[in-house]
This record gives C-alpha cells, sequence and structure tokens, in this order.
C-alpha cells in the first residue's frame, strides 16, 4: 500500500481544499490543520485512481460531514448548531489567542520546510542567551537615557555614579535571564495566560525596537574610537575633548589668581588645537535644554579650541546657523561653572622667603623648563 | 433500508480494525472500507473519524514525507485503541446477534467473531 508513484496535486484539488479550508475557518489552526493535515495526498490519490474531485459534492458539505465526523462542533459564527454555548465570551481574545498560535504553528511549519531554514533556526535557539542579557542591556541604557540630560550612550550606563549602572545592569541580566528560563513571571506558567504571553511579546517587541534607538544614542564608530576612547587612537587629529570618559563641550579657564578668562587658545603638547568636537558639541537632542555651541572665528576658519566657546539658546541645537552672529540675540559666552576658583601657584621652594603669601603671578616666568 | 445510519454506528470499530490490520493513511483506509463491503462510506467521514480517533488517543499519526507531491499522513493504532477496538467487538457481536436473532436469520455463531460484519476480511487491500 505504500505507494511510491508521484502524486500531482491537480488544481481543482487545490481549489477545493481551499474552499473546505474557508469553510472550517472558526476552528483554530491546530484543529483546522489537523483536520486537513494529509487530505491534500488523499484527495490527490483519489483524482491518480481515476476519481474526480467532482464526485465529492459541495465542499461546504464535505467540510461539514468532515466537522462532524471529527467530532468538532460548530461556532456560534455560522449561526446554527450548539456551539453557541461554547462560544467563548471574548471573541477578541479568542481571536488574539488564535493568532499568537497560528504564527507560531506557521513558523515552525516554514522552519520545519527545509535541512537549511531547521540549521539555522537551531543555532538561533541557541544563541537566545545572548538575547536575554542584550535586552536587560537595552533596558537599563533605556532608563539612563530617559533620566537627566542627554548624553551620548556608554557601554556600561551611568547614573551619576559608576557603581549604580553596574549593579542595575547585573540585576537587569539576572531577570531577563530568569525570565529567559521560565523562572519568573510572566514566563513561569507551564500553559500561560493570555496576558502573560501578550506582556511578554510586548517587552521583547518593545526590547527590539529600544535597541535600535539606544544604538542610535551611541556616537559612530568613528567618533567612538576618537573621542570617547581618544587615548587609545594614534591618529593624527583628535577630533572632540573627553574628560573622564565624558564628552566635553565647553572649557572655562582660570588664571592662577583664580580669575575667569576668555578668549583663551589651548593646544596640546604637540600643539594641535584642543578642540571640542562640533558634532559632539552641537548634537544634543531635547531642544532647549542645551545651548548649541558656536565657535570662535580665525577669520575664515572656525576656531573650536578658544575657550569658553560662545553658546547660544536657539532652540533646536540641531543646525547651527552662521548668521546667528547678526540676530538681536547673538551667542554669548556663558558664565563660567564655578563662580571662584582657589589660587595656584608653583609649588617652588624659595629660598630665603616666607611660604607664599599669595598667587604668583610670575609663575610662568619661573617655570623649570628654560 | 437507509445504510448510512447503520454505518454512523460502526464506522469507528471498522476504521479501528482497518488501521489495527495495517497503518494506512486517510485515503488508503477509504479504500479498504469500501473494498471490505462498506461501498456507501463517505471520504470525509472516515477522515473526520480518524481525526477523531487520533486526537482521543486510539490512533497515533505520523507524516511520511515524499519528494515528490503532498505528504502523506499516516495513522496506526495505539494500546488504547487496539483495547477499544476489542471492547466494541465485543459490542458489536452480541449486538448483531441479538438483532439477527430478533430477525429469525437464524442463530449465528455466538461469541469473539472476528469480523462479524462483513463476509470480507477488513484490510485485506494488501
Amino acid at each position: 500500500m505504500n505507494h511510491t508513484t508521484r502524486l500531482e496535486v491537480r488544481p481543482e484539488v487545490l481549489d477545493f481544499l481551499g474552499k473546505v479550508r474557508a469553510r472550517l475557518a472558526d476552528l483554530t489552526d491546530e484543529e483546522r490543520e489537523e483536520l486537513l493535515g494529509g487530505l491534500e495526498a488523499d484527495l490527490s490519490e483519489l483524482v491518480a485512481d481515476g476519481g474526480s474531485v467532482a464526485e465529492l459534492g459541495d465542499p461546504r458539505a464535505y467540510a461539514d460531514e468532515l466537522r462532524t465526523a471529527a467530532g468538532l462542533e460548530r461556532s456560534a459564527g455560522d449561526g446554527r448548531g450548539s456551539g453557541a454555548v461554547r462560544r467563548p465570551r471574548l471573541p477578541a481574545r479568542k481571536l488574539v489567542v488564535e493568532l499568537l498560535d497560528g504564527s507560531r504553528t506557521r513558523w515552525e511549519h516554514w522552519v520545519s520546510a527545509g535541512p537549511a531554514r531547521l540549521q539555522a533556526w537551531e543555532v538561533l535557539r541557541t544563541l537566545r542567551p545572548v538575547w536575554w542579557v542584550l535586552r536587560a542591556w537595552v533596558a537599563v541604557q533605556v532608563l539612563d537615557l530617559s533620566t537627566g540630560p542627554w548624553e551620548y550612550a556608554t557601554l556600561i550606563p551611568r547614573f551619576g555614579d559608576d557603581v549604580s549602572g553596574k549593579l542595575l545592569l547585573v540585576a537587569a541580566v539576572l531577570a531577563s535571564v530568569l525570565l529567559g528560563l521560565r523562572r519568573s513571571w510572566p514566563a513561569s506558567h507551564a500553559a500561560r495566560s493570555l496576558l502573560a504571553r501578550v506582556v511578554l511579546l510586548g517587552l521583547n517587541g518593545f526590547a527590539v525596537l529600544m535597541l535600535l534607538v539606544v544604538v542610535n544614542s551611541f556616537p559612530s564608530a568613528w567618533t567612538l574610537n576618537h573621542a570617547v576612547y581618544g587615548g587609545r587612537a594614534s591618529d593624527h587629529v583628535s577630533p572632540g575633548l573627553v574628560n573622564d570618559g565624558r564628552v566635553v563641550r565647553n572649557v572655562f579657564a582660570y588664571d592662577a589668581e583664580g580669575n575667569p578668562l576668555e578668549g583663551v587658545q589651548l593646544f596640546d603638547q604637540n600643539g594641535r588645537p584642543l578642540a571640542v568636537e562640533p558634532e559632539l558639541a552641537y548634537r544634543m537632542r531635547y531642544g532647549g535644554r542645551l545651548p548649541t555651541i558656536y565657535p570662535w572665528s580665525h577669520g575664515d576658519d572656525q576656531a573650536w579650541n578658544v575657550y569658553p566657546l560662545p553658546v547660544a539658546y536657539d532652540g533646536g541645537g540641531w543646525r547651527r546657523n552662521d548668521r546667528v552672529w547678526t540676530r538681536d540675540e547673538p551667542p554669548f559666552l556663558p558664565q563660567p561653572p564655578l563662580v571662584a576658583v582657589p589660587p595656584a601657584f608653583l609649588p617652588l621652594p624659595e629660598p630665603g622667603e616666607p611660604e607664599a603669601d599669595g598667587p604668583r603671578a610670575d609663575a610662568r616666568e619661573d617655570s623649570p623648563h628654560p | 433500508m437507509d445504510t448510512t445510519q447503520l454505518l454512523k454506528g460502526v464506522l469507528d470499530v471498522a476504521v479501528l480494525a482497518v488501521v489495527d490490520a495495517e497503518d494506512g493513511y486517510g485515503y488508503d483506509v477509504v479504500r479498504r472500507l469500501r473494498a471490505g463491503g462498506l461501498e456507501g462510506v463517505g471520504d470525509a467521514s472516515v477522515y473526520g473519524t480518524l481525526r477523531r480517533l487520533y486526537a482521543s488517543g486510539a490512533l497515533t499519526s505520523y507524516v511520511v514525507p515524499s519528494d515528490e507531491g503532498p505528504h502523506r499522513k499516516y495513522y496506526g493504532i495505539t494500546p488504547a485503541g487496539r483495547s477499544l477496538l476489542g471492547e466494541q467487538r465485543d459490542a458489536w457481536a452480541s449486538f448483531s446477534a441479538s438483532v439477527s436473532a430478533l430477525l429469525g436469520l437464524g442463530s449465528p455463531t455466538r461469541g469473539r467473531a472476528t469480523q462479524p460484519t462483513q463476509p470480507h476480511t477488513l484490510g485485506v487491500t494488501r
């Protein structure tokens, strides 16, 4: 009885099956597949045997016969039969369950259709823990980004101090892995409730979405390499200033006596300008919260190493407008963050003189390097 | 006499007997039932019955993939199905004996008749 001859699926068989399937639309996908699985082969063989689809009669009657013999009651949607009593009170709820179950079934069908797909899926399944860690990280990043002023995201989120970010990250990873291992709600129940399934799906979907947002909040690979890890980059230009891992947007200089200075030009030991990265300086979100920073000028060139850099609260902060200087409210030099800084001096031993009784204005001239 | 009504009552046991004889897929079971004398059996009724017996645990099913054309879904009997078949066989034997006696069809042999419904053995088309 094992027919090895090739079975041809004729169009009228598919057409007939389609009509039967439509008639069974009220069943769950699982029930329907259970009922129709193999039917394609059965009908094809009937045709191959010399029969015809026409002798099967009306596909709707055929579907009803199939349903009755299988003991599956008709649902109330059809307007007759005893199914009305069994009809769930919330059709929307049933729809969602069917949608979820159906998607899962369809996905499994699709995956199992080819060895390559199956293998790829196996690999992906093995990598699930990676996603568990990733989504925890995303959650903490989102929390970081949504609190406090905007700044570039860092690999380990910082909440003011160094410790809390790491602690939060560890806690989030722990929670996410427990969720992944189905040890905690909403993934814990063997037969998960609809609410739990929807919540779980929503959380994962949100994490995927937020992953894009978080990734977008990182400086580009280029700026990362040059600015955040500027110390490691052995390249020629330093496109930005970084202080303790944080992007520097402006610099305030004070003289040795503690007086704020304006128009200080800064260079490094090789004579390269110590300039903030304009991209970093003005790519700020949340509109007016942070001012746009404008450069000084060398005539035709912009000077980003002259401090403090003028600022303007011109709204957006996204687009710097060169004509801003002719406006009624041109950019201005911001107030230094510290009203007073302690005077500073070189700790040179001064034989014959008592300990310094004041700042040494001539400290620079006394530099030990001739 | 409308045999389709009679058929409804015995379709379960008939299908179980056919599958017990040898695993089969839907159309194959239909063919064997018809060859066994149940000419009027409907395709869809048999398919539905197979699915229902499967859902109740009396049958198992497995898919035999085919490189060309659609996959065939085979059914086999489970131990639960076999004991169900035994019960229904006995029930049928005593029922048919009673009805035959009532109808004055002579005294049929009582006891375990293996295939009392038909002169043919179900599942002969192997």
